[in-house]
């Protein structure tokens, strides 16, 4: 029994280590009509893990990607859209940019940026005449940090891209034209839709809102 | 004294000389970033050399976001990893980075489907292919796949190690059982006849300096061809070959030596818009028929105006020892278009061969990453092999047509060509391939 202990507690370390991984957490999404626009409020916490604190202080980008889906009640997705945050601290003038459809807001410091990309009011997801007023929404959310680049959550992706890369090996050798199919790749891809990618939050859902 | 300080302020200006032929160590100027260091990180089996060898960038480098992206999809193009992830730490100094390269290693083997379209067997796939790439660790490819075609069936073993010994020198070997079919026209009817052959390929290559340019190897096979041929779209077979053919007909053992002089200075294997890719390989060949084969097959690329001329010239020469399956054909999607598969190619095959084609590509839609989608192509073939006036009458043929080549996931690039021979611009073939022609 003892000899099996030995072999179980690092065993249960790699797990408690796994399982406390720090990925960041929604705390509340609030969707709610203004004006023209369907816009969503979110609060998150626990969004930079030491790995990605590092990457965004050497001066390299860091990205927040946000994934919704709008969901008509019960649950059937109408709709996928995704905004992305892009953090960079400039070492030379020692601010933080925050880059963000297109709008670009500077920080003092690390704890000014951290508190801008916590807390996200009133996003513009979509036209408010596309939603029926007489229906029920919800709004999911799932969030991820990438450093450096968003194209590293994307490798599967990716490589259905390249897959045709082939061609002869020299000039002057036998011609064939083709494509390679990794089925390995293939079936993580097609059986991945449902995990959570690696760094990323956990799913939330709004409460239920109409358009009215 | 004198002769001393006289010694000494010769090897001060040695020294200096020294310090001055050294490359300035990189220092971060405002707004750039400078790799201090690189780290890789989860390696279990795989030597760090074969990561380092796949990075564009070392220690002293100036990093940018794009750079990084480049380089993790190099390392995950490799097949050796899982996961290939990259993060940074800041350096010891301001505008230093130490960059870290997170890899999961692939610990099982993977399984291919693969197809295309092949010039020598036309359409193919692979229903199985097994890869185990870095088995060892040493950044090696080694793979097992079967393939069957419309004119194929057979299965080959490859295994190439870059580098090998961490030398210069890239190390392939191949091994091959195939039975294929043969295109022959008698009498303007086509035929096919079939031809089982087993091969042993070893080939040596560079990988840095001069030794890019050469390539050379070994091969060594056993070739069969039936004694009858079938005429195409008729069970009724025929034993009488003419002598051209029929003396080549028994089981035949070769060996020969190879070498290849190449250059590639193409901005981009798939989609060139500068620069040339061209070879010109000799080879020596003996055992139960002795003859030497020259090949030369250069291609120029160039931008002009809104798309990128391209030229491929193959000139190719032969013995007339030469069995008639080594020897060369023309016609077809991947030769000279307007013409059904090898229907230019004399009975027994031709000792010479000259084809040119010229297409001028203009991409039309461009994917996010900046590669072309919408390809749209206007061509001229030309080409000449012995005994071609008895076949259409002329000593070269020429070829017009224009094409669309659309980039489509998984499959590539789909290749649709239409051409018209220059004699007879009514009769215009329609060709439905994968990849640029050359």
């Amino acid at each position: 029994m003892r000899r099996l202990k030995k072999f179980y507690y690092p065993f249960l370390l790699l797990l408690v280590a796994e399982a406390t991984a720090q990925t960041p957490r929604v705390i509340s999404i609030l969707a709610r009509p203004i004006a023209d626009s369907l816009t969503v409020s979110v609060q998150l916490a626990d969004i930079f893990s030491p790995k990605i604190v590092n990457t965004i202080r050497s001066g390299l980008p860091a990205v927040i990607r946000f994934d919704f889906r709008l969901l008509e009640e019960p649950d059937r997705e109408l709709q996928q859209m995704a905004h992305s945050l892009r953090l960079l601290y400039d070492l030379w003038s020692d601010r933080y940019r925050l880059q963000f459809d297109q709008r670009e807001q500077i920080a003092a410091s690390f704890a000014e940026m951290e508190k801008l990309c916590t807390k996200i009011d009133a996003l513009k997801l979509l036209l408010r005449r596309r939603l029926v007023p007489q229906k029920t929404y919800q709004l999911r959310l799932q969030v991820a940090v990438i450093p450096i680049s968003a194209r590293q959550d994307q490798q599967l992706r990716d490589w259905l891209e390249v897959a045709d890369d082939t061609e002869e090996s020299a000039p002057g050798e036998d011609r064939a034209a083709g494509f390679r199919l990794n089925l390995n790749k293939l079936f993580s891809f097609l059986g991945g839709g449902k995990k959570n990618p690696f760094g990323a939050s956990e799913w939330a859902v709004s409460p239920p809102f109409r358009a009215q | 004294m004198k002769a001393l300080l006289r010694k000494n302020l010769v090897y001060l200006l040695v020294l200096l000389a020294i310090l001055a032929a050294l490359p300035a160590h990189a220092q971060a100027q405002e707004g750039q970033l400078i790799v201090e260091q690189v780290k890789i990180l989860g390696l279990r089996k795989t030597n760090e050399q074969v990561v380092q060898r796949y990075l564009s960038f070392r220690a002293g480098d100036v990093l940018t976001p794009e750079l990084i992206e480049q380089n993790q999809q190099t390392l995950q193009a490799t097949n050796f990893f899982k996961q290939v992830s990259f993060r940074s730490e800041p350096g010891s100094g301001r505008g230093k980075v130490i960059v870290v390269c997170e890899v999961i290693e692939r610990q099982w083997p993977t399984f291919e489907f693969a197809g295309g379209y092949s010039e020598l067997d036309g359409w193919y796939f692979s229903p199985l292919g097994v890869r185990y790439d870095n088995l060892l660790g040493t950044g090696h490819w080694l793979g097992l796949r079967l393939i069957l075609g419309d004119r194929v069936a057979g299965a080959n073993l490859r295994f190439y190690q870059p580098n090998i010994f961490n030398s210069a020198a890239n190390f392939q070997f191949d091994a091959d059982i195939t039975g294929r079919q043969i295109i022959h026209y008698f009498d303007a009817r086509a035929s096919t006849q079939n031809i089982a052959a087993a091969g042993l390929r070893l080939a040596l290559s560079g990988s840095r300096g001069l030794g890019k340019y050469i390539s050379g190897g070994l091969q060594f096979s056993e070739t069969q061809p039936d004694s009858f041929a079938t005429l195409v779209g008729k069970d009724s077979t025929f034993f009488t070959f003419p002598e051209i053919i029929a003396k080549d007909l028994g089981k035949k053992r070769l060996s020969s030596a190879w070498l290849r002089l190449q250059a590639d200075t193409r901005d981009n294997a798939l989609f060139p818009t500068k620069g040339i890719w061209g070879a010109i390989s000799l080879e020596a060949v003996g055992g139960d028929a002795k003859f030497n084969r020259t090949i030369f097959d250069g291609r120029v690329y160039q931008k002009l105006g809104v798309g990128v001329l391209a030229w491929r010239l193959k000139l190719a020469k032969t013995s007339e020892a030469t069995p008639f399956y080594e020897r060369f054909y023309l016609g077809g999607v991947n030769s000279l278009r307007s013409f059904d598969e090898r229907r230019l190619t004399p009975v027994g095959y031709s000792p010479r061969l000259f084809l040119s084609n010229l297409e001028y590509r203009i991409p039309l839609e461009w994917d996010k990453q900046g590669k072309p989608r919408f390809v749209g192509v206007l061509f001229f073939d030309a080409g000449r092999i012995n005994g071609l006036k008895e076949i259409i009458g002329d000593e070269v043929v020429k070829s017009l047509g224009f094409g669309v080549r659309v980039k489509v996931p998984v499959l590539g690039l789909l290749r649709m060509d239409f051409a018209y021979p220059e004699k007879h611009p009514d009769d215009f073939h329609f060709y439905l391939t994968l990849g640029h022609l050359f």
